[in-house]
């Protein structure tokens, strides 16, 4: 199931939400929490199930044991146990025909490729569990001795299939405990109906306009504007479907008391590319972070060690979005920009005026959507070709100009909805009023009216909706 | 003391406000979820879109497992929800806020047509019968009675303001298909029937100026209809339309809100035919005439341009001379007895079309009563041909119509059974621009 479907927004959430009202202890509510969990992910087909429960499990064993473990070296064994279950299962799933396809490409052997589905959300809920077992072997986070605690901690419909990338010291203490007040639940609710709407809304409707714009095998003929624009809408549509989904998941657990921290942080204001991926997928670049490049040394052994391990954690980066080599070289795209910044550009750019660096940034992410976007070499090619054929192509065609005129008021609200200008004008106004000791009624009003409206928008666009791809599900 | 006390005052004022918030969303989740429940609500078809909507899935043990069971559920879901179309209507509302939508072109991607040869076909086209006919319609199978038209749009639509026009793209392999049927139609029944062929153009060929067209993309159409002709065999009988329709282009031969012809435009198409084939041709004062107004096409079910909604338009029929009865062999197999124009006052706005022959049929007889000279008939047609059969009826005495895209049965045999006197071509030229069903109707001739 994803979010973004009326099953979810009217059957499923709300039948969760009056269930969990009528539980009266918080055993109960877990229990509530954690069924509705598992009926939802068993939607995308339930076979799968087996796969989260079993991995869960044996994250709750091996945690179990390390925290039993006498000695360092019995700890080390059994985390290492389960790094090695919990990475298995995602190579196998993930990456087998990847792998056995570029086998088959350079020995001829295997005849044939096996078909490996990949199971939902397996590479968001297997770092989950990484993160578990590791911070208790780190004794950074006390062990948890029932397993149905783990098995809700990262099957928890909320961020359980499209993160974020929620770390179990997070939530640790809430799963045993929480409390919801008034606000809270309005926060959540805002929260929720913002998400819904960028994805409902914005997102697919970005996603439609630059599908219409770049179709796989018209990318011969398309004009270069309709290139250039369409790559800007898919811009738009990946940063407004990922982040949508973490606001949602973020709004659901504020409703029931849980907060998570946040995943994205405005990331196309961002003034280089070291602060772009501050912005971005907070929850997986902190991970790597935390789990990759700080265990191999991180930047304390000299610069050959800090630029290999920059290296790895890029080449890991491109590879947990997709089992293709296009993802892979867009990790190392960053790579390269990380080590120049580092080098020279970080200084300069310190220097000179912000938008500068803001222009140099997004220009750096606008063509990593690029890479991003085709998993076929030969079509990648064409395209940046193409942006770049002044001579050979229509620089502009009737079907881009009308696009544009047909979109343009929608272009600008998406465009203004991935800045923090609204944030910002919320904050002064909330502020200005505190100052001079005034109940900002009307802000007060905007802020109860908008998440209803929104909802009641997003409803309307999913009505009939066939177009609702999901982009994170391939990760 | 006083910061305090509006601390604690502003906590209280908010509260309310938070409150009354979540009550909003949360009341109208429940509103939704409870109206999502109310089953009789749920709409069955699609007047909008033309189609029957998605099933409850079928429970098997396969689909629960491979997760297909509750996908279909998502998807039946939300394609049945209460009160659908009125929310499709609000939301297509709304879009139309989303930027200047005078123009626009939908459904186009960066399609273009393949080269039109300037010289006539060389190759010929696939001589194995095709085994499999892919039976790309059945998905949009109506169940009601004969009543429907089904869209049949294969290129892409370039609305401005209140009219649309069709964008053509040229498929040579399709055109070939085409030309191979139509001349093994003639040599088939050499001696025994002629072939006529009657290739209709799009609106936009005669109603947009040429730089229009090439700038919304779309192939020539003359140079298209002129490789056809040039094609085909000498002994088919071409009946050129396209001057005659131009010609004509001030006057409403074609629809503003659908991709088909009016019932005028198809008469001076008749007209060229009677040319042809040397008879003379009634005058269109000579029919009773029926108006039917309120019409919203198939342009506005594919682009929802509110533009379109909001000028419907008037469908006018005109009854053959001799009978107003024939017969219908439905899809389903099911026969009935049907009005030739029928009267489709009380029908969708989208569905007035229909008006003429019942719709698509795959197969229909119509017997004159005032003929008995043994000439018969056969129209082999697409959408377009309903509104030209009418015409045909005062001058056979049996008229079978066959709509290819649902006919089975191989055509040559069927003329040969019905001891046919002449075959009709009229089809439109982007509708016969598709390379699927030119193979299915290629294969009806092998």
């Amino acid at each position: 199931m994803v979010f973004s479907s009326l099953l979810f927004v009217f059957a499923f959430l709300v039948l969760s939400f009056i269930a969990y009202f009528f539980a009266s202890t918080i055993k109960q509510k877990n229990i509530v929490l954690l069924l509705f969990s598992l009926v939802f992910y068993s939607w995308g087909g339930p076979k799968y199930l087996v796969l989260l429960v079993g991995l869960s499990f044996w994250s709750w064993f091996t945690a179990c044991r390390i925290a039993n473990a006498r000695t360092k070296r019995g700890k080390k064994i059994w985390m290492f146990l389960e790094c090695f279950g919990a990475l298995l299962t995602l190579g196998f799933f993930k990456y087998t025909g990847f792998f056995l396809t570029n086998l088959q490409y350079l020995t001829g052997f295997p005849n044939e490729v096996p078909n490996i589905v990949l199971p939902i959300g397996i590479s968001f809920y297997t770092f989950q569990l990484l993160s578990y077992v590791v911070d208790v072997y780190r004794e950074e986070v006390a062990v948890q001795r029932r397993y149905w605690k783990v098995l809700l901690y990262c099957s928890l419909f909320h961020q359980c299939i499209a993160g974020p990338i929620v770390r179990y010291q997070t939530v640790a203490d809430e799963i045993e405990d929480r409390s919801v007040t008034a606000h809270d639940v309005a926060e959540g609710v805002r929260r929720f109906c913002v998400g819904l709407a960028k994805k409902a809304v914005l997102a697919n409707t970005c996603a439609s306009l630059a599908d219409t714009l770049i179709v796989s095998d018209q990318l011969a003929t398309a004009s270069v504007s309709g290139l250039w624009l369409g790559m800007l809408f898919y811009m738009l549509q990946i940063y407004l479907d990922f982040s949508a989904y973490s606001d949602m998941a973020i709004g659901m657990g504020r409703m029931v008391g849980f907060h998570y921290l946040e995943n994205f942080n405005y990331p196309y204001i961002a003034v280089s590319v070291k602060d772009f991926w501050r912005r971005w997928h907070i929850s997986l670049s902190t991970f790597f972070r935390d789990y990759v490049y700080i265990p191999l040394g991180g930047n304390r052994k000299g610069s050959f060690c800090t630029f290999r391990n920059l290296f790895i954690v890029w080449f890991l980066t491109g590879m947990w979005h997709g089992a293709s080599w296009n993802y892979i070289l867009w990790g190392l795209f960053y790579f390269v920009f990380l080590v120049i910044e580092r080098l020279f550009l970080g200084k300069l750019l310190d220097r000179i005026p912000k938008i500068f660096g803001w222009i140099y940034t997004i220009l750096v992410v606008y063509f990593g959507w690029v890479i991003f976007r085709f998993e076929n070499m030969q079509e990648l090619i064409t395209v940046l070709k193409g942006m770049f054929d002044f001579s050979g192509r229509n620089w502009m065609n009737m079907e881009t100009t009308l696009l544009i005129q047909n979109n343009i008021f929608f272009l600008i609200v998406a465009v203004i909805a991935i800045t923090p200008i609204g944030k910002i004008i919320r904050k002064k106004w909330y502020a200005s009023a505190e100052a001079k000791q005034r109940c900002p009624h009307l802000l007060y009003l905007i802020d109860m009216i908008v998440p209803a409206v929104l909802l009641l928008l997003s409803v309307m666009a999913l009505v009939g909706n066939s177009y609702n791809p999901f982009l994170y599900f391939q990760f | 003391m006083e910061k305090e006390q509006f601390l604690k005052k502003k906590e209280k004022v908010s509260k309310v406000y938070h409150i009354i918030q979540s009550g909003l969303f949360f009341g109208i989740l429940l509103g939704g979820c409870i109206v999502g429940f109310l089953m009789p609500l749920r709409p069955k078809v699609s007047d909008l879109e033309k189609r029957t909507l998605t099933e409850f899935p079928q429970f098997s043990k396969q689909a629960l497992l491979d997760g297909t069971y509750f996908k279909d559920m998502d998807t039946w879901y939300a394609d049945t929800f209460p009160f659908r179309d009125q929310l499709l209507a609000v939301n297509s509302d709304i879009q139309e806020l989303y930027g200047l939508r005078g123009q626009q072109i939908h459904g186009g991607g960066n399609n273009t047509g393949d080269e039109i040869p300037t010289g006539a076909m060389t190759t010929t086209a696939s001589k194995e019968p095709e085994t499999t006919v892919a039976e790309s319609e059945s998905s949009s199978e109506q169940t009601t009675v004969a009543q429907t038209v089904a869209p049949q749009v294969h290129g892409s639509i370039y609305v401005d303001g209140k009219q649309a026009y069709g964008i053509y793209y040229f498929n040579l392999d399709a055109a070939n298909l085409f030309i191979d049927t139509v001349n093994r139609m003639a040599n088939g029944l050499e001696g025994q029937a002629t072939v006529y062929a009657m290739m209709i153009p799009d609106n936009s060929g005669i109603l947009l100026s040429e730089s229009k067209q090439k700038e919304i993309g779309g192939s020539d159409q003359k140079a298209a209809i002129d490789y056809y002709y040039k094609s085909m065999n000498r002994n088919v009988v071409q009946v050129p339309i396209f001057d005659t329709l131009y010609g004509h282009r001030e006057e409403k031969i074609f629809f503003a809100t659908d991709h088909h012809w009016t019932a005028l435009g198809a008469y001076y198409s008749y007209q060229q035919f009677a040319k042809a084939k040397g008879i003379k041709a009634h005058e269109l004062s000579e029919y009773e005439k029926m108006s039917f107004p309120n019409f919203i096409g198939s342009y506005y079910s594919s682009t929802q341009a509110n533009e379109l909604k909001n000028n419907p338009e008037t469908v006018d029929a005109y009854v053959p001379l001799s009978t107003n009865r024939m017969s219908i062999t439905e899809k389903s197999g099911n026969q009935l007895n049907w009005p030739i124009v029928n009267d489709v006052s009380s029908y969708q706005p989208g569905n007035k079309y229909s008006c003429f022959i019942g719709g698509d049929n795959p197969y229909s007889v119509i017997d004159n009563p005032n003929l008995s000279d043994g000439s018969t008939c056969l129209v082999v047609k697409e959408s377009f041909g309903n509104a030209f059969v009418p015409f045909l009826v005062d001058h056979y005495q049996k008229v079978i119509v066959v709509d290819y895209r649902y006919y089975k049965d191989n055509l040559i045999q069927l003329a040969k059974d019905n001891h046919v006197t002449d075959v009709i071509f009229a089809n439109n030229i982007e509708a016969i621009s598709g390379k699927e069903s030119m193979t299915k109707l290629n294969s009806m001739v092998q």
